[in-house]
């Protein structure tokens, strides 16, 4: 595959995978992620991040409980996996990494 | 405005139709749950707008990516192998539930699978004739056609320099090779005379055009000099004492050639039309057959075959070929005269008229043959399928719980299908066992072990099986997989498929008509052609066949008058006579005469005879005189026919009589004029007739004995032979049954149309008999109420045969004309056919009616004389 490439809305997928724990599946990925950054995104979207980063072996799934609101159908319930915590972790320092780069004055906009 | 709170119809089902199995309940329980989600913040209204669009976003590669990659192992599997065993339990369950329905599928698809099986390794083997020659694809035949008076002469035989001249002179042959073929011969090993079959005389090129396995000897040379011969490791066990002693022995090779044996080969397979037990040096010839020399006049026995050069075509090859018959045949016959180049593989089924080494087995016969096979197959599966649908009504219920506790009509059809599988299964084990008893029947009709069953070596075989299996399986399972499955549960539960007009029962009306209407063909074909036969049998020959016994006789001609005269003292033996030909000895000379000087004016027959034959034969002498005993001029003075004085343009035979023709170049006088009879087998056509007084023509001997004289005369016969005749082997024949052979044609055609007539109508009648037994309790109610109204038995039977019985009779009156026909096309071949008389329409129909009577019959008197309170109880 793409190796270790992280895309921008395949890491807040996959953040949110973590954050869910152990309830994270199609729709509460998708409700996490409007909730928590207040942008619409769409089922199939969530859907194919999360098809993407299990054939990347960051997350690994089990088909789990079936409960009436969604017509008695099984879940896809993900949860995330050691590479995928590696991964997170490594994208997490590189941005700690490159913060660090940022020359201080840099952030002083407009006082010069 | 109420709006709809689910969402739209059209996207569930756009999703199922394009979305992986394996995929399909999460996203749709994600679609669902997010659905109602959305309903609740926004409306139904958008949530149906997020709905379909999600669908159409759903539709992308990883989605169907994804699906692919879980397999049954990270899937929770369907439990398939636990269903398809339920299927077959329930199969088998339902077989043994109802043995009579069982015993009729398994028994008439056994049947027709037999007939299929037997057909198909009979065409297998038919067709793989000499093609096992690493050359077949490049081996040619030239073949000779002769253009005269009558038409187009075809012969399979040639010239006998033919293969020389063309070694020498065409180019783009990889090798040329001749040959002699020897039918039958005798040969003497030590003090022990034999007789043998097919010997081949060959020169050294044959091994470069076909393919053989050698034991001992060398190859190379083997053909080089005269009076050597290679033999195969049968003969050599069979005559020579075993294939280590038999190099370099000797034996005498028709009182003509001494052979030495300087090699052995492996018996040829039975594939070929050349089995050869010998094979003869070509140098040892000219001693055998003298006339064969540098002779571009005569035609025997002689063939030529040829290797082509890849990538060349014939028409290379027969111009070259047109060339040599100008360069080598006299101006006459060269105009008259082509050469024809056939592909060895069309030598044995596909060769036209042109005659092979042994015997052919036209293509369009064993068509025939499949298509009777395949018919028998396909009355079997109508059974099935009759029987099947005639069924469904107590199976309705069975479909109904399968449906309610969740079964898919795919799932049905399956099972129904997984039924028809089983029955099949059996049947084809059943078939292969039932399809040795033809494989023997034919094995011994022809005299030699062909068909070997042997179907671990012949993939073909098994792949015909695998194919056949599941064939029949669509054929006979598919109608009844899709009725049965078709009943909505809820009227199958309660019973409400009614029994008045079950579903189905129009096609069964058909098709009962349909499995007649085949039988009654057949047979009308089979009594047609017998009908041919014996009309042909019973034309008049003018003398009392049976009480004649004939024997060929040797080639000298020293003995054989003193043999005759010794015959002719004896006192049972109230006639002998020499000749050839003679009243259907079984071969006619064939030559041209004409008016004098005129030659090839129209073709006629040449019997020799002496001064017997009249009297011998019954011939009545019209005018002239008959052979005298010492005539001076023999070979001049000829006895004809009507048909040839009239063909000579002579009204009376009186004044035939003196009159000079020309018959093969030479003049001869009219001496006599004998009535005309037939003079072929399998003619209606008289041909002029001549017969001849030339003792060195003579090949036969015959004698009229009166029957109960028979062991004692042919006793005295081989006694007396011995003594004259110490070279040869003593034959005989008994002439009856040497012109029924004449009739093999037709004997052989009704010895294949018989079975297959009798296993149509025979399967035909198992159907009937299961869709009776059906009919009859399903009505138990209705001929219970009957009687205690007061039926008669005989109405009940009535009312259950009359149906079956006007069946047929719609069947006969298509299968008539289609049989009457198919007869007429059947015998084509033949000059004088019969028209079939209308006894022939009304026997078949007698016939058809009386067999299936006989079958429902008993079924019907059973449920007729049933105690109606029985019937009526259970209500």
């Amino acid at each position: 595959m793409k190796g270790n490439h992280l895309g921008e809305f395949e890491e807040l997928v996959l953040l949110m995978v973590g954050v869910l724990f152990d309830n994270a599946y199609g729709v509460t990925v998708t409700e996490e992620i409007e909730k928590q950054t207040e942008r619409a995104v769409s089922l199939s979207a969530v859907h194919t991040a999360l098809y993407r980063l299990e054939e990347k072996g960051f997350i690994k799934s089990a088909l789990g409980g079936a409960t009436q609101e969604r017509g008695g159908r099984r879940k896809r319930m993900y949860t995330i996996t050691a590479a995928g915590k590696a991964t997170l972790n490594e994208v997490r320092l590189m941005r700690n990494r490159l913060w660090d780069l940022i020359p201080h004055t840099s952030f002083n906009f407009g006082q010069s | 405005m109420k709006e709809k709170q689910h969402p739209p119809r059209w996207a569930e089902k756009l999703l199922h139709w394009y979305c992986p199995v394996m995929v399909l309940e999460e996203i749709e329980g994600d679609l669902l749950e997010n659905f109602y989600r959305t309903a609740e913040t926004a409306g139904f209204a958008q949530a149906r707008r997020d709905y379909v669009y999600e669908v159409l976003r759903f539709c992308n590669p990883v989605t169907f990516r994804k699906a692919r990659t879980y397999s049954f192992s990270t899937y929770p599997p369907l439990n398939h192998s636990a269903m398809l065993r339920n299927f077959f339990l329930t199969a088998f369950r339902n077989l043994s539930k109802n043995k009579t329905y069982a015993a009729i599928n398994v028994l008439g698809l056994a049947l027709g699978i037999a007939c299929c099986v037997a057909i198909f390794v009979l065409v297998r083997f038919e067709t793989s004739f000499d093609d096992y020659h690493s050359k077949a694809e490049q081996v040619y035949r030239v073949n000779l056609n002769q253009q005269n008076a009558d038409g187009m002469q075809l012969n399979g035989y040639n010239f006998y320099p033919l293969g020389e001249a063309m070694r020498a002179e065409v180019s783009g042959l990889e090798a040329v090779t001749s040959m002699h073929h020897n039918w039958s011969f005798q040969f003497k090993v030590g003090e022990q005379l034999y007789e043998g079959e097919h010997a081949f005389f060959v020169d050294s090129a044959y091994f470069d055009v076909f393919d053989g396995q050698w034991l001992a000897g060398n190859p190379d040379n083997a053909f080089d000099q005269p009076n050597t011969v290679v033999v195969t490791d049968q003969f050599a066990e069979k005559y020579l004492g075993g294939v280590d002693k038999a190099m370099d022995t000797t034996f005498l090779f028709d009182n003509k050639l001494t052979l030495k044996v300087n090699g052995i080969l492996e018996a040829p397979p039975y594939n070929t039309d050349m089995p050869y037990s010998m094979l003869i040096s070509y140098p040892s010839l000219p001693a055998y057959v003298p006339e064969s020399v540098d002779n571009w006049e005569w035609v025997g026995w002689g063939a030529t075959f040829f290797v082509l050069d890849q990538g060349l075509n014939t028409e290379q090859i027969d111009q070259q070929l047109d060339k040599m018959i100008h360069k080598y045949l006299p101006e006459e016959t060269a105009k008259n005269t082509s050469f024809h180049l056939m592909h060895l593989g069309n030598n044995h089924d596909k060769n036209g008229n042109y005659n092979s080494f042994t015997y052919d087995f036209p293509l369009p016969l064993m068509i025939i043959l499949s298509v009777m096979a395949g018919m028998i197959a396909f009355i079997a599966c109508i059974n099935f399928i009759n029987l099947a649908t005639a069924q469904s009504l107590t199976r309705a219920r069975e479909v109904g719980i399968r449906k309610t506790m969740g079964s898919s009509r795919f799932q049905l059809i399956l099972q129904y299908m997984s039924e028809a599988f089983v029955i099949t299964c059996i049947a084809v084990i059943a078939g292969l066992a039932l399809a040795k008893i033809p494989m023997r029947i034919m094995n011994a009709d022809a005299r030699r072990d062909y068909l070997n069953f042997d179907f671990f070596q012949q993939p073909s075989i098994l792949l015909f099986l695998i194919g056949i299996v599941l064939l029949i399986t669509l054929l006979a399972g598919f109608y009844p997989a899709f009725v049965l499955s078709g009943f909505v549960p809820v009227k199958a539960l309660k019973g409400k498929i009614s029994t008045g007009k079950p579903k189905g029962l129009n096609l069964r009306r058909g098709l009962v008509i349909t499995q007649f209407f085949g039988a009654q063909i057949l047979i009308l074909i089979t009594v047609i052609v017998i009908q041919q036969l014996n009309d042909l049998k019973e034309r008049p020959l003018g003398f009392d066949a049976e009480a004649i016994i004939f024997s060929y006789i040797p080639d000298t001609t020293t003995n054989i008058k003193a043999f005759k005269q010794q015959l002719a003292q004896n006192s049972n033996i109230q006639n002998v006579t020499l000749g050839w030909g003679g009243a259907s000895l079984n071969a006619q000379g064939i030559t041209f005469y004409g008016d004098a000087g005129e030659d090839f004016k129209t073709q006629g027959v040449v019997h020799y005879g002496d001064e017997q034959y009249v009297q011998f034969f019954e011939r009545e002498l019209l005018a002239g005189s008959n052979f005298s005993e010492d005539q001076n001029n023999p070979l001049d003075e000829v006895i004809v026919n009507q048909s040839l004085i009239k063909a000579l343009g002579i009204e009376k035979p009186e004044e035939a009589i003196g009159n000079v023709f020309t018959m093969d170049g030479k003049e001869v006088l009219v001496r006599g004029v004998i009535q005309d009879f037939y003079t072929q087998a399998l003619s209606s056509k008289i041909d002029p007739l001549v017969v001849q007084y030339d003792p060195s023509k003579f090949k036969a001997v015959a004698v009229q004995v009166a029957p109960q004289h028979f062991a004692e005369t042919i006793q005295l016969m081989e006694g007396m032979w011995e003594r004259y005749f110490p070279e040869y082997l003593y034959n005989y024949q008994f002439l009856d049954e040497a012109l029924d052979r004449q009739y093999s044609f037709l004997n052989n055609m009704i010895g294949l149309l018989e079975p297959f007539a009798f296993l149509a109508i025979f399967i035909g009648c198992m159907g009937l008999y299961g869709l009776i037994s059906f009919m009859a309790v399903q009505r138990t109610k209705e001929v219970g109420i009957r009687k205690v109204l007061g039926a008669s038995i005989s109405q009940i039977i009535v009312m259950f045969t009359k149906e079956s019985l006007l069946l047929i009779v719609i069947a006969f009156v298509i299968a008539a004309p289609a049989g009457y026909y198919m007869g007429q096309i059947f015998l084509m071949e033949l000059p004088e056919r019969i028209d079939p008389t209308v006894s022939i329409f009304i026997l078949t129909l007698m016939a058809s009616l009386t067999i299936a009577l006989l079958t429902i019959y008993y079924r019907s008197f059973r449920a007729a004389i049933a105690n109606p309170a029985d019937a009526l109880r259970y209500e």
